[in-house]
């Protein structure tokens, strides 16, 4: 038989199998009300696995141009700090903070082009060297200390009539939708993936492929500083040592949604359900005794095999 | 080295339909056909990269079988000396690698091409004439007992080709088996002892090179006669484009123009600068001194479609339409636009929507030519725009670039093939070294006399072209 697994639908189907099967595991034995399979349960889900899907979007958009981001978590961190600190310390209304802390994506997203495309530092090394940088700086900002935005966020508030924890899935669909409509209906997307397929060519072509690294990784950079400041509204925390090694969580995302780590390949859908099957196996294993201790593994060990999947499916294709 | 009803499936498609061929120690036999023949299906299936679905190949016990490509991506910081030694390092014996014994070694195998490729230099900076070059160094080096060669002469210029020719006519010498595939027929009645014609992946004829002529191949390998075309005039208009004095890469003084209906080709052998001038001009290379006076836009065909040229990842469709006229897609009019153009140049592909690799070469290299003349160019650069490409298809490239001369347009044409610039050209201009050797109307040109001038030789009559904005003759 051949399955005809298209990139963003095999992870949909792989997230429909998994939630059904932890559905099927955690369903209550004595008929009380299911812990898992609820709609608070859901949208708690969505809210943990925004501050991936978010950033793995731009992920996606980097990857499938051919370049690599290392930079997501430190700036997830310094984005939380920033808005933190200009909230809770100056004064400044939340959504300016918040546009500020956007702003550091705009900062690190620039500073990566430009070390890419201007400098030719390959797309590892520079934003190995943002990384370090975004991350640093938060840890200058707080000294040690952490900003607590709960305190001063009045309980229950609901900007634009959303509840704040509706908010960070709110927003990852929209710009998943956004996004997939940019990579598959508009040149962007085209470009994008031409320029991650064969650079020269694309250049030969006539697409400005320095253009093209410029907007992935300005994408990168603010989508990664968003989810930030998403964390430390929703959270109610701006702390330096957020975030630590998503960057590797949130390219795992990107693939396991059918990104190709060589280029030319991508989705940003595919991306976000990356995501949300992380997002699932974490919040399921947490309600298993003991699972949370086995929850590096299990990722480990379910990014290969649904990789393998993939490659697989793609070889039946060919 | 024998193969036994071969059969080949990619996909629905069948690339060859139950092929019978043998190689003898001591002889170079010559397998011809159309794009999409299945030659180079023949050559993966014996060496093993494809598995026949039917049919096997019987190579003799312990014979050393050296294969060498048509297109391939080289890795590109790896040296020429690194290359030809891979997985077969020469080591002392702690293991250590004896570098210098690699080099020289190399240096030799390169230099029995006749090539003058430093064995230190990055592979990624060298033309693709040169890389062939190196791979052609890397198989012969072994001496191998079958050498299976796919077009090895589709960038080579007339030169280097005679280099390989005497390199391959050594190893037969030597008793080795050499499968050449090509879609030059004149070489092959040359270098070969027997030729196989291939046609839909049916094997239609093996005789000795004696007994057949290029029109028998030609008749056998397209099924019918192909007509002899012979360039025609056409009145020529005001000048489009004018170089004066170019410098670019290692190109200096280059003058020469082009006027609208005006067919100019650029002869020139590997690293003459051919590919630097046309890259120029379409502004992907920095202009270092002269001027470039361009008064439309010009459409660059690239060079080296697999690097260049196609992007591997995106359709049919996806790579006509690159980059993207519009900023919002319409896919429904991109797939008929598309569809027309498949139509038009006779595209073989099973749809838009179909997978590049999944076209051959000389498909390929049509679809390169759609994605430029969808835009309607007023000058076309062509850059070999039939490198690796059978003869039905080649004079179906050449009948479009008549046309879009035809239609006033006019044409910068760099090609290696001497016969195809003769054909079409009502200009050309040699070059030598990155310099211009010479300069001549199609009335006075032949391939000796080109042959001459891009070698360094003086013909007389090949006046440079001294001011390109001196008053062009009527016509």
């Amino acid at each position: 038989m051949r399955l005809r697994l298209v990139s963003g639908w095999s992870a949909a189907l792989i997230l429909g199998i998994e939630f059904a099967f932890f559905a099927a595991l955690l369903a209550p034995r004595d008929g009380g009300p299911h812990t898992f399979a609820n709609a608070a349960n859901v949208a708690l889900i969505l809210k943990y696995s925004s501050i991936y899907g978010i950033a793995a979007i731009g992920a996606a958009m980097i990857i499938g141009a051919g370049g690599i981001d290392l930079a997501p978590g430190s700036v997830i961190a310094l984005a939380s700090v920033i808005t933190g600190h200009l909230f809770v310390e100056a004064g400044w209304p939340l959504w300016s903070a918040a546009a500020a802390g956007v702003g550091v994506g705009v900062l690190s997203g620039l500073t990566a082009a430009v070390l890419v495309v201007a400098v030719r530092l390959p797309p590892f090394i520079a934003t190995l060297g943002v990384m370090g940088i975004a991350r640093g700086v938060a840890f200058l900002i707080t000294e040690g200390r952490f900003y607590d935005l709960s305190r001063w966020l009045a309980a229950g508030i609901a900007p634009l009539g959303v509840p704040l924890s509706v908010w960070p899935g709110l927003v990852m669909v929209v710009l998943a939708a956004f996004f997939q409509v940019l990579m598959v209906r508009t040149a962007v997307g085209r470009h994008v993936l031409a320029t991650g397929g064969n650079e020269p060519a694309a250049r030969y072509a006539g697409v400005r492929v320095d253009r093209v690294k410029t907007f992935v990784y300005l994408v990168g950079g603010v989508l990664a500083a968003l989810s930030g400041v998403v964390l430390a509204v929703v959270q109610g925390q701006g702390k330096a040592d957020l975030a630590t090694g998503y960057e590797l969580d949130i390219i795992a995302a990107a693939v396991v949604g059918g990104a190709s780590l060589s280029g030319g390949r991508a989705s940003v859908v595919g991306a976000v359900l990356g995501a949300l099957i992380f997002g699932v196996l974490r919040n399921a294993l947490a309600q298993i005794p003991g699972g949370t201790f086995a929850d590096r593994l299990i990722l480990g060990v379910a990014v290969l095999i649904i990789v393998v999947m993939d490659r697989l499916a793609m070889r039946e294709q060919t | 080295m024998a193969a036994q009803g071969l059969v080949v499936r990619f996909g629905a498609t069948l690339a060859l339909k139950g092929v019978d061929l043998d190689v003898r120690p001591g002889e170079v036999h010559a397998v011809v056909g159309e794009n999409g023949a299945g030659k180079s299906s023949l050559l993966r299936a014996i060496v093993g990269i494809v598995r026949p679905a039917a049919g096997a190949v019987r190579v003799r016990t312990g014979a050393r079988v050296a294969w060498v490509p048509q297109e391939t991506e080289l890795p590109p910081d790896l040296t020429a000396a690194e290359w030809i030694f891979l997985g077969e390092e020469l080591c002392d014996r702690l293991g250590w690698l004896q570098d210098r014994a690699m080099r020289s070694a190399a240096q030799a195998a390169l230099e029995r091409l006749g090539s003058s490729v430093d064995p230190g230099a990055r592979l990624g900076a060298l033309s693709a004439p040169q890389r062939k070059q190196v791979q052609l160094a890397r198989a012969l080096r072994t001496q191998p007992d079958a050498l299976l060669l796919d077009e090895p002469t589709a960038v080579l210029a007339g030169e280097e080709t005679r280099q390989l020719f005497a390199a391959v006519r050594t190893a037969r010498g030597q008793g080795a088996g050499v499968l050449y595939v090509s879609h030059r027929l004149e070489e092959v009645l040359v270098i070969a002892d027997r030729v196989t014609v291939l046609r839909d992946g049916v094997r239609v004829s093996t005789d000795a090179v004696d007994a057949v002529d290029v029109s028998t191949l030609v008749r056998r390998m397209v099924g019918r006669d192909v007509p002899e075309r012979t360039r025609v005039a056409r009145p020529l208009g005001p000048a489009i484009l004018r170089l004066a004095d170019v410098t670019t890469g290692h190109v200096r003084g280059l003058s020469l123009t082009v006027r609208t209906g005006e067919i100019v080709g650029l002869a020139g052998l590997v690293g003459s600068g051919r590919s630097a001038v046309l890259e120029t001009i379409a502004g992907l290379r920095r202009l270092r001194a002269g001027s470039i006076e361009c008064d439309v836009e010009p459409v660059l065909v690239p060079e080296d479609r697999a690097r260049k040229g196609l992007v591997r990842s995106l359709c049919v469709r996806e790579n006509v339409f690159l980059p993207a006229d519009r900023w919002r897609l319409r896919l429904g009019d991109e797939r008929c636009a598309a569809r027309h153009w498949v139509d038009r140049l006779a595209i073989r592909t099973a749809g838009v929507e179909a997978p590049i690799d999944a076209l051959s070469g000389g498909n390929q290299q049509k679809l390169l030519l759609a994605r430029a003349l969808r835009h309607s160019p007023r000058l076309l650069l062509l850059d070999e725009p039939t490198a690796g490409v059978d003869v039905a298809v080649k004079a179906e490239i050449h009948d479009c670039i008549r046309q879009l001369a035809d239609q006033g347009g006019g044409v910068l044409l760099a090609s290696s093939d001497l016969p195809e610039l003769l054909v079409l050209c009502d200009r050309v201009v040699a070059l030598y070294r990155g310099e211009a050797a010479g300069e001549l109307a199609a009335e006075d040109a032949t391939e000796e006399r080109l042959a001459t001038l891009i070698t360094g030789g003086r013909v007389s009559g090949a006046g440079c072209q001294s001011d390109p904005r001196a008053p062009a003759p009527e016509p």
